[in-house]
């Protein structure tokens, strides 16, 4: 018997666990949840290493089955969780009973939730990651009747929360700081983008009234997460964690990883203003995040 | 060769520029030094031969970016180091309008025969200098200039697993079925990459590529397929 069984699928449910590193030489992307402050948060709620596997769910509308009693955690987006009625917590943990019934609606802010189990989701690695990664054939799309099973690991049963000072809103309109890569083009920090509708897991498309007057194309190279590139359309892309390994593009700069869990919660639609950071603050901020949850990547 | 200049992009990667263009004999040196990179430096994450540079990403509670970047810059003052011999595959390509949708209209284009424009896409030996796109596909340097072509204004929804395709001045293989926009001339029947497999591709950075062109029977024989 399977620990969770997936009665009604979100439009997008995927199984995510830090990435896939050390492969990004063979064309492979790394994957990993675009939410990395709620994917950590859902598994130090239950104790987990923050490398264990979660569920992504994205849009919400799901209905999850326990197969045995199961202990859960979620974070993120509030879906308006329920267990035979009853409210349940964002941004804590809780017990579900064998044959309950966990069932997830729309979220009024905010885009993505991530589901913790005590011990983490037990699926196939591949190349030493269970993160799917579709564009590269990589796991699966998770669908109506797909099963689950957790690792095995004793939890101790006590209701864990975030503490509220590190729960984010989920606005309509934010501010996302980038490490720039030169001083001439400052167009980007003086316009006002929304995010567009045909943003993925690959990156996050900017549009605005008028586009960004285009730049000419560099020698490709490897890209790190949060790259704003500027393509000759004039609408600027923050790649993200599915994001193609090498890209010619004019690049702008790059989006501190700290501040990239605000923009996957941001449907599309949402205000975005871009202003500049100095790499040390970004880096202080991400080494605290990196120490905090004991994690690197 | 210039003293190479090391560029931050975020928090914990950079990259390390080793020439201001490409130079196919530089593709094996930064191959070799990515190499060395990710098997010899403490707190690297990922290390990604490009065409012109090395990528570096690193873990910030394992090493200082400044230690990292001289590390990086010693490796490379001492890369005859790292220079190692250098390998070539040969792989076979089916060259026929059977599989390959634009081979007639390109060698018209260029005013040859199919069999000039298969025997100087043939007659070249080509260098690896980057991979990406998708898993296992790579750019391969070197086309003569007789054959070079520009992509489809509009790419296709899909091109066959194993098209030799050229654009600009690259050729490459398609490793999958996958939507494109290179002007498609043959068909290699091997596999170039198997997430299952070890190594995943036969295909590396700084390698030496040589097509050999092969019949009907033979591709089907090696495992291909018409359409």
């Amino acid at each position: 018997m399977s620990a969770l069984l997936i009665e009604r699928a979100s439009p997008m449910m995927l199984v995510q666990d830090l990435g896939r590193f050390g492969v990004a030489h063979h064309g492979l992307s790394q994957g990993g949840p675009l939410d990395l402050h709620a994917h950590c948060w859902a598994n130090k709620l239950l104790n987990n290493p923050p490398n264990c596997a979660t569920l992504e769910i994205t849009f919400g509308n799901a209905e999850l089955i326990a197969g045995q009693d199961i202990w859960l955690a979620l974070c993120g987006a509030d879906m308006h969780a329920t267990i035979d009625g009853q409210n349940v917590q964002v941004w804590s943990s809780f017990l579900l009973r064998k044959n309950q019934s966990l069932k997830l609606s729309y979220p009024r802010e905010g885009l993505r939730s991530y589901l913790a189990t005590a011990g983490g989701f037990d699926t196939p690695a591949t190349l030493q990651s269970q993160s799917a990664v579709l564009r590269n054939d990589i796991g699966k799309q998770l669908i109506d009747g797909d099963k689950l099973n957790t690792h095995d690991r004793p939890f101790d049963g006590s209701v864990t929360h975030t503490p509220a000072c590190y729960v984010p809103d989920y606005p309509n309109h934010i501010e996302l700081r980038m490490i720039s890569y030169g001083k001439e083009h400052t167009e980007i920090f003086q316009t006002n983008f929304t995010v567009s509708q045909r943003s993925d897991r690959m990156g996050v498309i900017l549009d605005a009234e008028s586009p960004l007057p285009p730049l000419p194309g560099i020698t490709s190279e490897a890209l790190p997460i949060g790259t704003v590139q500027l393509p000759p359309d004039g609408k600027p892309i923050i790649l993200l964690n599915d994001r193609q390994t090498q890209g010619g593009y004019y690049k702008l700069g790059c989006i501190m990883r700290c501040d990239l869990p605000k923009l996957a919660q941001a449907p599309p639609g949402t205000q975005i203003r871009i202003r500049e950071v100095d790499l040390d603050t970004a880096r202080r901020e991400w080494i605290e995040f990196c120490r905090f949850f004991q994690s690197s990547v | 060769m210039k003293r190479p200049r090391i560029r931050h992009l975020s928090e914990n990667s950079l990259i390390m520029d080793m020439s201001e263009e490409l130079d196919t004999g530089l593709c094996s040196q930064i191959a070799a030094l990515a190499e060395a990179a990710r098997h010899e430096l403490t707190g690297v994450i990922e290390s990604v031969p490009c065409a012109t540079s090395l990528y570096i990403e690193f873990n910030p509670l394992e090493v200082e970016p400044t230690d990292i970047s001289e590390s990086l810059l010693a490796m490379s003052s001492n890369a005859c180091d790292y220079t190692v011999g250098v390998e070539t595959i040969v792989l076979p390509c089916y060259y026929s309008p059977d599989v390959a949708p634009d081979l007639l209209a390109l060698a018209e284009k260029k005013k040859m025969t199919v069999n000039e424009l298969i025997s100087i896409h043939s007659g070249t030996t080509y260098t690896v200098c980057s991979i990406g796109f998708a898993p296992g596909f790579a750019y391969l340097a070197g086309l003569d200039p007789r054959i070079c072509a520009d992509r489809h204004s509009t790419p296709r929804q899909s091109v066959a697993s194993g098209s030799v395709g050229i654009a600009g001045a690259q050729t490459a293989v398609y490793p999958r079925e996958s939507p494109g926009g290179w002007q498609i001339i043959g068909n290699c029947p091997l596999p170039l990459f198997n997430i299952d497999a070890e190594p995943l591709s036969p295909l590396r950075h700084g390698m030496q590529v040589r097509f050999e062109p092969i019949d009907q029977e033979t591709f089907l024989q090696k495992g291909g397929k018409l359409p």
